[in-house]
C-alpha cells in the first residue's frame, strides 16, 4: 500500500467529494479512511456516485469500438494467441487509435474481420487442411513426385501428415533445416510428424537413389497449446451438442462480450452448431463457426454505454481494462463487476493499483504513450539515407527503450515530467552501439526484466529524457537529415500543447539540394521573414536544440556535409545551449505537467481533447477541474488514479443529470 | 446459362435464374446483338496510381492526335496503342502550402479540397461514386503496394497518402497491401486450386455466421441511442454488403484463384505482380468491375533493386539535373511503373468478354500521378493516360493536349463514361472533348 501522504496527494481538489454513507467528507479524508479500510476487512461502503456539487460537465462521445490493437489484445487474453496483427486495417484516426471520433466502421473492416476472425478460429479449433500441390516437382491426381517438393506453410508449428509411396530415404526441413530423416520401403506408408520450429518453407528431398512420391499432405495448427480446452468445457457426446455449447457460451460470452451474456445471446451461436451438426458437421466444426460469428458480432466490437449518467459496474470495468490494458477486463475485475464491488472507491483505486502493476499494461497505456503520444511506432516505416545506419532491428530496440523508460516511471513514484529530462535510459546491446554507449550483458536484470535491456545513465554522453530518445528523434527526421521543424513542432505540440497556428498557403518549397550553408543557416529565414516568424519563433528553437542529434538519434558534432552543429537557441527569451538545457527548460514550462495530465486524459477518455476541455472560462468542465486539480509534480500513477477517480470517467455524460 | 436471342436480360434476371456466371467477363446474353460498343452492363473503372509524378524532361512529346510519338517511359504501351489515349496539359488547382503529396494523393480522385489537421475535409472519390451503381460481389476494391502514412506532413494529415479512395468527407477507405489478405478476401479457401468440393460447405458457414453476426447487430441496436446507432449502422451496412455478396456469389460459378502467394516476396517488382495478378483475377472471375490499384503511397520512398544506388523514390524525384546518374534511376522507375499498368492493359486485353470485345474494349483504365513532376510538384502539366475503349467510348491511339483543363474533367468522363450520368464533379470543367 502507498503512503497516506501519497493518497492525500493524489487528490486535492476542492470540488472532489464522494458519498460515503451520506456523509459528505473531502476526498483527501475519504482517501485516508480508504487507506485504513485496505488495511481491514471490508465492511459496509458506499457506491461511487457523482456528487451534485461537484457536477461538472461531461460532454457525449460517441461509443467505442475496438481499435485493431485491443482487438488483438482481447484474442491474447481469450486464448493465449497472438492474432496476425496486420490482418486488420489500422485505425485512421486522431492522436490517439481509440478516439471514438475517429472510430468510424469501414466496409474494409468489417470485411477484414472476416478473415481476423476465420484466422483465429482455426488457429483454436485446430483442423487438417490440405497442402495442396507442391511448388516443385510433379504434381497429379495420386499425389507429387520428381525430386525435391516444396510447400509453403501456413502458420505454425504444424503437424504435418502425408503417405508416402515408394522406396528409400528422403529429408524432411522447415526453412532449409532437416528435422527428419525417414527410410521407408512401402507401397504407402503414413507419416505424421510435427515441425519444431514456426518455419514457412516446407521441403521433402529424397535423397539420389530414392524414389518418392507424397500423397494427400496436410497440416494442422499445433503449438503445444490446448485452446479448445480454454472455451468448451464439456464433451458433446456426452451431454449433447446443445447443452454443450450452451455451457461453453454461458462462460464464455460474458467474457468475449465483456457484459452479463444472457439467453439472447446465447441462442444464434448455439443454432449455428447445431445446425452444423445437422448438417453434418463436426462439433468442433460447429464450435468453431460459432466462435467465428461471436468475433465478427458487433457485440464483440463495441462498447455500448448508458446514454446518459452513471455507468453500471461492467462498463466501468469495461472502461477501466480498456484505459489499462487495451483489453477486457480480467477475471478479477470481472468478479469485482458482477458483485457491483468496483463501485466502491475504495476497490476501484485498489483495483487501478492492481493493474497498473500487471504486465498487460505494456501492450495498453505504455504502449499508447509510447507508440501513439511519443510516435515511436513511426520508426518502424521510416526508411533512411544509407549514409545513416538503420534497420528494423535498431528501430524494434528504439521502440523498446522508450516504453521501457515510460515503464519504469510508471513504477515509480517521480514525477511525470520527469520524462522530459530522466538521467537514464534503457539499452539493449545495438541500441548501445548505435548511441556509442557502455553495455555490460551481466547488467541484464537491473531494472527488473531480463530481456537484454540495460538500465544506463546517460547524462555523461549528454542525453536525457524521451525527445533524445532514437525513436523519437528518428521519426521526426525525413530520409536524409532531421527535421528541427518537426521536432519543434511536436514539442510545441504534445509537449506544450501549444499550437503554433496553421501553415500559410504560400509557403515555398525548401531547397533541399542548396548547399550554400548549414540547413540551421538556410532555415533561420523562417525567423527574418517576418510572415513565417510567428510561428517558427515558437518551433524552430525547440528543433534546434536537438541538432546535436541525427536523423537517426545518434549524437554529432557535424552534419552530412561537414557542418559544424548549432544546438544553442532562445526559446521566449529563454537561453539554452544544447539538449540537456533544453531538456530542463522545457520540462519547467508550467504547462508541460498539464499538458502531459492531458494527453493521459485524452486516451483514458477516448476522445480528443477539445479547447472547451480547458477553456478557463468553463470552470464547469471537468477536465479543466482535474487538470488543474492535479499537482504539477503528480507521478503517472497518481494522473491516472485521478482520472479514474473523476467524473468525466465516471460518467458517460452529465447531460440530464 | 440460357441463352436468349432478342432479348436483354436484366442483372435481376441474371441474379434470379440459373445465371451462374454473373459479373464474369463473357456475358454474351446481357449484350444486345446490334450494340456491342454501348454494352448493357456499363465500363468497368480502373485507376493505376503512380506515386512521385513524372520527370518532365524524360515525359516531353512531340506531337499529338492519332499515331502520336509516345514519350520515351511509354514505350511498354506501344504495343497497346489502339487502346491508349494520353491526355496531357492537365491542370490540379486544389492543392497548395505543405501537404505537397498528401493533399494531391487524397484528392487524386476527388478532385475536393483537403483541409490541414486530421479532419481532413475531402469528398467521394470517383471510383466510389461508380461503385454505389454497381452490384457484383465487390463493388469496388482497393489496392496498394504499400500504406503507412508520408512520414513528411507538417499540418497535413499523413495518412491521406495511403488511399486515392474515399468514401465521403473525413472517410478515408483503407486499402488492402496484403496479398494475400486480398486474395482472402476476393476468393473463398475453396476457390483455391486444391479443394473446389468445399465452396457449397463454405458457402453455408458464411450464411450461418452472418445470420447470427446480423441478429446480434439488431439486438444490439434496440439498445444505442440515437448518437450511437449511426455507428452501428455503418457496421450494419457493411455486414448487409456482405450479405448481398453472398449472394451474389451463390449464382457465381466457382472461380479458381491463383495460387497463394508465397512468403517472403519482399522486392517490390514482385509483389506489384503478385498483387497485380489477383487482381486481375478478380475482374477475371467478375468478383468487381471497379478498382483503385497504388503502385505506391503517395511521396514513395519504395526502393527498386533495378537501381544501382538503391535510392528511394521519393528521394529520387528529388534530385536535380546535376546528377544525371540519379535522374537516369528515377527515369528507370517510371518506365519500370508504366511497365506494371501495360501489363494489366495486356492481360485485360487478353481477357474474353463476348461478342468479339475483350475486357479492355469495356475498360475505362487511368494512369496519373499525384504531382505532374515530383521534383517541382507541379500542379500543372499533368499527364494522365487511359488504357481501355471504356465500351467504344474511346477510340484509343490519341493525344490529347488539354490545354490547362482540370483533370476533374478527366474523373466527370470517367463517371459518364461508366454509365453515372454526372454533370459536373470536383472542379470540373466540362467532360473532356474527345
Amino acid at each position: 500500500l502507498l503512503s497516506i501522504d501519497l493518497n492525500i496527494d493524489l487528490i486535492v481538489s476542492p470540488w472532489q467529494h464522494w458519498h460515503l454513507r451520506d456523509v459528505r467528507v473531502p476526498s483527501s479524508l475519504l482517501l485516508s479512511l480508504m487507506a485504513l479500510f485496505a488495511s481491514c476487512a471490508p465492511t459496509e461502503v458506499s457506491v461511487v456516485e457523482p456528487n451534485s456539487d461537484a457536477l461538472c460537465e461531461v460532454p457525449a462521445k460517441t461509443v467505442a469500438r475496438l481499435t485493431r490493437q485491443e482487438a488483438n489484445n482481447i484474442i491474447r487474453d481469450l486464448f493465449a494467441l497472438r492474432a496476425d496483427g496486420a490482418v486488420l486495417p489500422a485505425e485512421a484516426g486522431g492522436a490517439f487509435d481509440n478516439d471514438t471520433g475517429g472510430l468510424s466502421v469501414s466496409f474494409a473492416l468489417v470485411d477484414a474481420q472476416r478473415t481476423w476472425a476465420r484466422d483465429i478460429a482455426a488457429l483454436v479449433m485446430p483442423r487438417w487442411t490440405p497442402l495442396g500441390a507442391s511448388a516443385t516437382g510433379t504434381c497429379g491426381e495420386f499425389g507429387c513426385d520428381g525430386g525435391l517438393l516444396t510447400w509453403t506453410l501456413p502458420r505454425g508449428p504444424v503437424d504435418i501428415r502425408f503417405t508416402a509411396y515408394g522406396q528409400g530415404t528422403f529429408d524432411v526441413a522447415v526453412d532449409g533445416v532437416v528435422f527428419q530423416t525417414v527410410a521407408f520401403n512401402s507401397a504407402a506408408l503414413a507419416i505424421e510428424l510435427r515441425t519444431p520450429v514456426d518455419g514457412r518453407v516446407l521441403t521433402i528431398q529424397p535423397d539420389a537413389t530414392t524414389y518418392l512420391r507424397v500423397d494427400g499432405a496436410q497440416v494442422r495448427f499445433n503449438d503445444g497449446v490446448d485452446r479448445r480446452g480454454a472455451w468448451i468445457p464439456c464433451d458433446a457426446s456426452v451431454v449433447g451438442v446443445s447443452t454443450c455449447a450452451d455451457d461453453a457460451f454461458r462462460v464464455f460470452l460474458p467474457r468475449a462480450f465483456r457484459r452479463p451474456a444472457g439467453d439472447d445471446d446465447r441462442a444464434p451461436l448455439i443454432r449455428i452448431v447445431v445446425d452444423a451438426v445437422a448438417n453434418g458437421e463436426t462439433f468442433d466444426e460447429g464450435m468453431s463457426w460459432a466462435l467465428e460469428a461471436l468475433l465478427r458480432s458487433p457485440s464483440f466490437w463495441f462498447r455500448p454505454e448508458p446514454s446518459i449518467g452513471v455507468l453500471g459496474a461492467h462498463e466501468l470495468a469495461a472502461r477501466l481494462s480498456f484505459f489499462l490494458w487495451a483489453s477486457m477486463p480480467d477475471d478479477e475485475l470481472r468478479v469485482a463487476a458482477d458483485d457491483g464491488s468496483l463501485r466502491e472507491p475504495a476497490v476501484l483505486l485498489a483495483t487501478t493499483r492492481r493493474m497498473l502493476h500487471d504486465p498487460r499494461v505494456d501492450g495498453g497505456l505504455l504502449d499508447a504513450l509510447a507508440s501513439q503520444w511519443l510516435r515511436t511506432r513511426q520508426v518502424q516505416t521510416v526508411s533512411r539515407d544509407a549514409r545513416y545506419p538503420f534497420s528494423a532491428e535498431i528501430a524494434a530496440s528504439m521502440q523498446r527503450e522508450t516504453l521501457l523508460v515510460l515503464r519504469d516511471l510508471l513504477l515509480s513514484d517521480r514525477p511525470f515530467t520527469d520524462a522530459i529530462d530522466l538521467p537514464y535510459t534503457f539499452v539493449d546491446a545495438v541500441l548501445a552501439t548505435h548511441y556509442g554507449l557502455p553495455f555490460d550483458a551481466a547488467q541484464d536484470g537491473n531494472d527488473g526484466l531480463v530481456d537484454g535491456f540495460v538500465k544506463v545513465d546517460t547524462t555523461a554522453v549528454g542525453r536525457a529524457g524521451v525527445l533524445n530518445q532514437g525513436a523519437f528523434l528518428t521519426s521526426t527526421s525525413f530520409f536524409a537529415r532531421t527535421s528541427p521543424v518537426l521536432r519543434g513542432l511536436f514539442i510545441a505540440r504534445n509537449i506544450l500543447c501549444l499550437d503554433p497556428g496553421e501553415v500559410p498557403a504560400d509557403v515555398p518549397a525548401f531547397n533541399e539540394d542548396d548547399t550554400t550553408g548549414s540547413l540551421r543557416d538556410r532555415m533561420e529565414r523562417h525567423r527574418s521573414d517576418p510572415n513565417c516568424a510567428s510561428c517558427h519563433t515558437l518551433m524552430d528553437p525547440l528543433g534546434f536544440g536537438l541538432e546535436s542529434f541525427d536523423a537517426v538519434g545518434r549524437s554529432r558534432t557535424t552534419d552530412l556535409a561537414g557542418f559544424a552543429i548549432e544546438d544553442d537557441d532562445v526559446f521566449f527569451d529563454m537561453s539554452f545551449d544544447g539538449p540537456l538545457a533544453l531538456a530542463a527548460l522545457v520540462k519547467n514550462q508550467p504547462q508541460t505537467s498539464t499538458c502531459l495530465m492531458e494527453r493521459v486524459t485524452s486516451y483514458a477518455l477516448g476522445r480528443g481533447f477539445s479547447s472547451f476541455d480547458t477553456d478557463p472560462n468553463h470552470p464547469d468542465v471537468c477536465l479543466s477541474r482535474e487538470l488543474a486539480s492535479a499537482s504539477a509534480s503528480a507521478s503517472l500513477q497518481t494522473i491516472v488514479e485521478a482520472v479514474v477517480m473523476s467524473n468525466a470517467f465516471l460518467l458517460r455524460t452529465s447531460e440530464g443529470l | 446459362m440460357n441463352m436468349l436471342s432478342g432479348r436483354v436480360l436484366s442483372r435481376r434476371t441474371m441474379l434470379r435464374g440459373a445465371g451462374y456466371a454473373v459479373g464474369l467477363p463473357f456475358l454474351d446474353a446481357m449484350t444486345p446483338r446490334r450494340a456491342h460498343a454501348q454494352a448493357a452492363v456499363p465500363p468497368r473503372f480502373l485507376a493505376v496510381f503512380a506515386p512521385c509524378g513524372f520527370r518532365r524532361q524524360a515525359w516531353t512529346t512531340i506531337d499529338s492526335g492519332v499515331n502520336f510519338t509516345m514519350p520515351a517511359p511509354m514505350a511498354s504501351l506501344d504495343a497497346l496503342r489502339p487502346h491508349i489515349t494520353l491526355l496531357s496539359d492537365m491542370q490540379r488547382s486544389l492543392y497548395t502550402g505543405t501537404g505537397t503529396h498528401e493533399v494531391p494523393t487524397g484528392n487524386f480522385l476527388t478532385s475536393a479540397p483537403i483541409e490541414p489537421g486530421a479532419a481532413f475535409g475531402n469528398n467521394v472519390s470517383i471510383d466510389q461514386v461508380i461503385a454505389a451503381t454497381r452490384n457484383e460481389p465487390f463493388r469496388s476494391l482497393e489496392l496498394a503496394l504499400e500504406g503507412g502514412t508520408s512520414g513528411l506532413q507538417l499540418e497535413y494529415s499523413g495518412a491521406l497518402v495511403s488511399s486515392i479512395s474515399y468514401g465521403g468527407p473525413n472517410l478515408l477507405l483503407p486499402t488492402e497491401v496484403a496479398p494475400l489478405q486480398l486474395l482472402r478476401r476476393v476468393f473463398t479457401d475453396a476457390e483455391r486450386p486444391t479443394n473446389v468440393a468445399e465452396a457449397a460447405r463454405q458457402k453455408r458457414r458464411e450464411r450461418s455466421i452472418l445470420d447470427a453476426v446480423l441478429g446480434d447487430a439488431s439486438r444490439l441496436n434496440g439498445q444505442l441511442d440515437a448518437r450511437d446507432r449511426a455507428r452501428l449502422d455503418e457496421h450494419l451496412t457493411a455486414l448487409r454488403e456482405l450479405e448481398r455478396q453472398l449472394e451474389v456469389l451463390e449464382q457465381q460459378t466457382v472461380c479458381i484463384a491463383p495460387e497463394a502467394p508465397g512468403s517472403g516476396v519482399t522486392d517490390r517488382p514482385r509483389e506489384i505482380r503478385v498483387m497485380s495478378d489477383i487482381a486481375l483475377a478478380a475482374i477475371r472471375c467478375g468478383r468487381t468491375r471497379v478498382m483503385t490499384f497504388m503502385l505506391g503511397r503517395g511521396a514513395s520512398f519504395a526502393r527498386y533493386p533495378f537501381t544501382a544506388s538503391n535510392r528511394g523514390h521519393h528521394e529520387l524525384s528529388h534530385v536535380d539535373d546535376q546528377d544525371p546518374v540519379a535522374v537516369a534511376e528515377l527515369v528507370q522507375i517510371e518506365i519500370f511503373l508504366v511497365e506494371q499498368y501495360a501489363y494489366l492493359l495486356s492481360e485485360l486485353q487478353r481477357m474474353d468478354d463476348g461478342n468479339g470485345t475483350t475486357v479492355l474494349d469495356n475498360t475505362f483504365a487511368m494512369y496519373g500521378s499525384e504531382v505532374a513532376d515530383g521534383y517541382t510538384h507541379a500542379t500543372i502539366g499533368h499527364k494522365i493516360i487511359i488504357g481501355g475503349h471504356a465500351g467504344g467510348q474511346l477510340a484509343g491511339n490519341q493525344h490529347i493536349i488539354a490545354s490547362g483543363q482540370p483533370t476533374a474533367n478527366v474523373l466527370l468522363t470517367a463517371a459518364q463514361m461508366c454509365g453515372v450520368p454526372l454533370a459536373s464533379f470536383g472542379d470540373s470543367t466540362g467532360p473532356l472533348a474527345m
